[in-house]
């Protein structure tokens, strides 16, 4: 079980990664905003799929660790946070290393509440029926 | 630019599988406690980890690019924010705890990673 676990996060976190590294390369200077988009992104896509996904599709508890885990897990990044943090705050940049933090911050817990409330809402609607 | 893509795709397979069997290592060691300590010294380590290769390894060297992509991949983001959503509907003040020391220590790791090591 480990093992399959452990597979299914090695293949999703690659999947993850990938998608991260183009958006980052495709942003080019602004990778900033790159990374601020992938980890706001990533919270609410967390919160949404792991309450909804074991409810509305049958699916082995290895595969979900795989897509939260591996797919999500790799695609956010809290280290290139926490450093381009200091790097804007190093280089006197101050203004925008706070604005960085507070929009990643506020942006991260903003969208993962959205994200929750967003699947309890679609959970609720679909045993209603 | 593939090359690179597929550097970071490597180093967050490889961070995922690390950051996974981490997260086990606290829940199997550290039952009884609920506060989500594994990802604090997942991203916490990590920052740190980061701080230090960036300070320290060449930058345009492949071995550079493959640990930046292990960290990566290794410390997450949206875990942090579902984890704070999650606590809040049970303990507000330990939520708030958590969100703030998360980023502050993370950063103050960073920091110390890249100057004074």
């Amino acid at each position: 079980m480990i093992m399959r676990k452990i597979i299914y996060i090695f293949i999703f976190g690659f999947i993850g990664g990938i998608l991260r590294g183009y958006f980052t390369f495709i942003a080019g200077n602004n990778h900033f905003i790159a990374t601020i988009i992938i980890n706001i992104l990533g919270s609410f896509l967390l919160a949404l799929m792991t309450g909804i996904l074991p409810k509305i599709m049958k699916l082995s508890e290895a595969l979900i660790s795989g897509i939260s885990m591996g797919l999500i897990g790799g695609f956010t990044t809290f280290s290139t946070f926490s450093f381009d943090s200091i790097t804007l705050l190093i280089n006197h940049e101050i203004g925008l290393g706070v604005l960085y933090i507070l929009v990643s911050l506020l942006g991260g817990l903003i969208f993962a509440s959205l994200g929750n409330s967003l699947g309890n809402l679609i959970i609720s609607r679909g045993e209603s029926k | 630019m593939i090359l690179n893509v597929l550097i970071v795709g490597l180093g967050a397979s490889i961070g995922s599988v690390l950051r996974f069997i981490t997260t086990k290592f606290f829940k199997d060691t550290f039952k009884s406690i609920s506060f989500p300590i594994a990802t604090l010294f997942i991203n916490i380590s990590g920052s740190f980890l980061l701080g230090l290769i960036n300070g320290q390894l060449p930058k345009t060297s492949f071995w550079t690019a493959f640990f930046i992509a292990i960290i990566g991949g290794y410390t997450t983001f949206s875990t942090y924010m579902n984890e704070t959503v999650q606590m809040n509907f049970k303990n507000k003040i330990m939520a708030i705890i958590y969100y703030f020391i998360t980023v502050l220590l993370g950063i103050i790791a960073a920091l110390i990673g890249y100057v004074f090591f």
